[in-house]
């Protein structure tokens, strides 16, 4: 798969001189590594939680939540986050624990034209499918919109939620790139999940589903930060479209298939 | 403008067309289910959904559905056989379709107008009736929705004040 022209790469090293050396050895053909650097695990996971990354360089040894145990709580959050764990550790035990953890590699520090040239190698053969949120209190309309994406052989993995409030948590909880809110439902609204996810992160892109064709809960939900609507019954073309808009309008990350229809 | 100056249902573009046109839409966005089996008993049965609007125009969208092919459509969607389809997974299809509808209503009403949950019931036909008639109202559209070779009721009923 061809690799994006800019890759948003997480690097955690408590080490500053590592991290410069690090960023320093990182370059490849028609790609450009933007770094957002972080020195302890605990803002690792943060970091991860307040954006998506193509990658995570991930330091062993870091005080306070060490590299396993950061690599835990974002593949939990992620499952298809993609991890590389750094360490000048070159024990099998490590890097045993770092595989069963789900990472991608393990790297031994300094990194190597060759270890670069195998991470690289490595993201270039990604695939991941989009993690997709579907939350309506009608199971049928989590069913529907879900054939939706399939029709559109869409490569996703779905989670349904029964209400604004299940919709929250998962996304407290999981990250997904696209996130189908219904309006109407009971307990917590729509509109009033739309706010709490908007205000766990802020990139997150939301759809509002609505049966309710008036423009006045649409533009409510645009105020409040929702990227895009979708009527029901939702129609194939109205589908594309709004998928399409999203890939054009969200961030882009490695691995995902090209789908701007 | 009805004698409470309140919109009426023409006024709004609430016609047997526009409803029916909704319907249409809201059925052909489910995978082509299977035709029901014509002796069942559940024929005789029918779901009965219906959800309210209030505002510049009130009033209720009711949809009655033969339990035959509110378990076609579940069927094909939920990707389940028709004799493992519970109450409450047929309940959710057909009062969807209610919602659906419904909500495109408000789309032609106009602002401020508040959409309800839907109400659904599953009941032997007779009893379903009664259940309609119960909701007190004008009935301003009122037809009958050949889908599957079976027959669904579509009714809009419309209140003269703005409560059900």
């Amino acid at each position: 798969m061809k690799l994006p022209a800019t890759i948003q790469v997480l690097l955690a090293d408590d080490s500053r001189a590592m991290r410069a050396l690090i960023k320093g050895n990182f370059t490849w053909p028609g790609v450009s590594f933007q770094f957002t650097e972080v020195d302890n695990g605990a803002d690792a996971v943060a970091a991860y939680h307040s954006r998506c990354f193509d990658f995570v360089l991930l330091d062993i040894h870091m005080p306070g939540l060490d590299g396993l145990q950061v690599l835990h709580a974002i593949r939990s959050y992620d499952p298809c986050a993609l991890v590389y764990m750094i360490s000048s550790d070159t024990s099998m035990a490590a890097s045993e624990t770092a595989q069963d953890y789900g990472a991608m590699g393990f790297i031994t520090k300094p990194i190597s034209a060759g270890s670069l040239n195998r991470i690289m190698t490595g993201l270039e053969a990604v695939r991941r499918p989009f993690a997709v949120l579907v939350a309506d209190d009608s199971r049928t309309g989590q069913a529907l919109l879900k054939r939706g994406l399939d029709l559109l052989a869409i490569e996703s993995v779905v989670t349904g939620a029964d209400d604004g409030r299940m919709a929250v948590e998962a996304c407290n909880r999981e990250y997904f790139d696209i996130i189908f809110l219904d309006v109407h439902m009971p307990d917590m609204t729509g509109i009033q999940a739309l706010k709490a996810i908007k205000s766990l992160r802020r990139d997150a892109y939301v759809v509002m589903v609505t049966s309710d064709a008036s423009m006045d809960t649409v533009r409510e939900a645009r105020a409040l930060g929702a990227d895009d609507y979708l009527l029901k019954p939702v129609q194939q073309p109205n589908l594309k479209k709004v998928w399409s808009r999203f890939r054009v309008m969200a961030p882009q990350y490695l691995g995902h298939a090209r789908t701007v229809f | 403008m009805s004698a409470s100056g309140s919109m009426s249902a023409r006024d709004c573009g609430i016609t047997e067309q526009s409803v029916a046109t909704i319907l249409d839409e809201a059925l052909s966005s489910f995978p082509k289910p299977p035709l029901p089996d014509g002796t069942s008993t559940s024929s005789l049965h029918t779901v009965f959904a219906h959800a309210s609007l209030t505002g510049a125009w009130s009033g209720t969208v009711a949809l009655r559905m033969p339990v035959s092919v509110a378990s076609s459509l579940t069927s094909a969607l939920f990707a389940i056989p028709t004799g493992e389809i519970s109450t409450v997974e047929r309940a959710d299809v057909v009062g969807e379709l209610s919602n659906v509808i419904a909500g495109n209503l408000k789309g032609l009403i106009g602002g401020g107008t508040t959409l309800s949950l839907p109400v659904v019931i599953e009941d032997d036909a007779e009893a379903t009736d009664n259940r309609a008639v119960s909701l007190t109202g004008a009935v301003v559209v009122d037809f009958v929705y050949p889908f599957l070779g079976q027959l669904n009721a579509v009714q809009i009923i419309e209140y003269e004040n703005s409560a059900p």
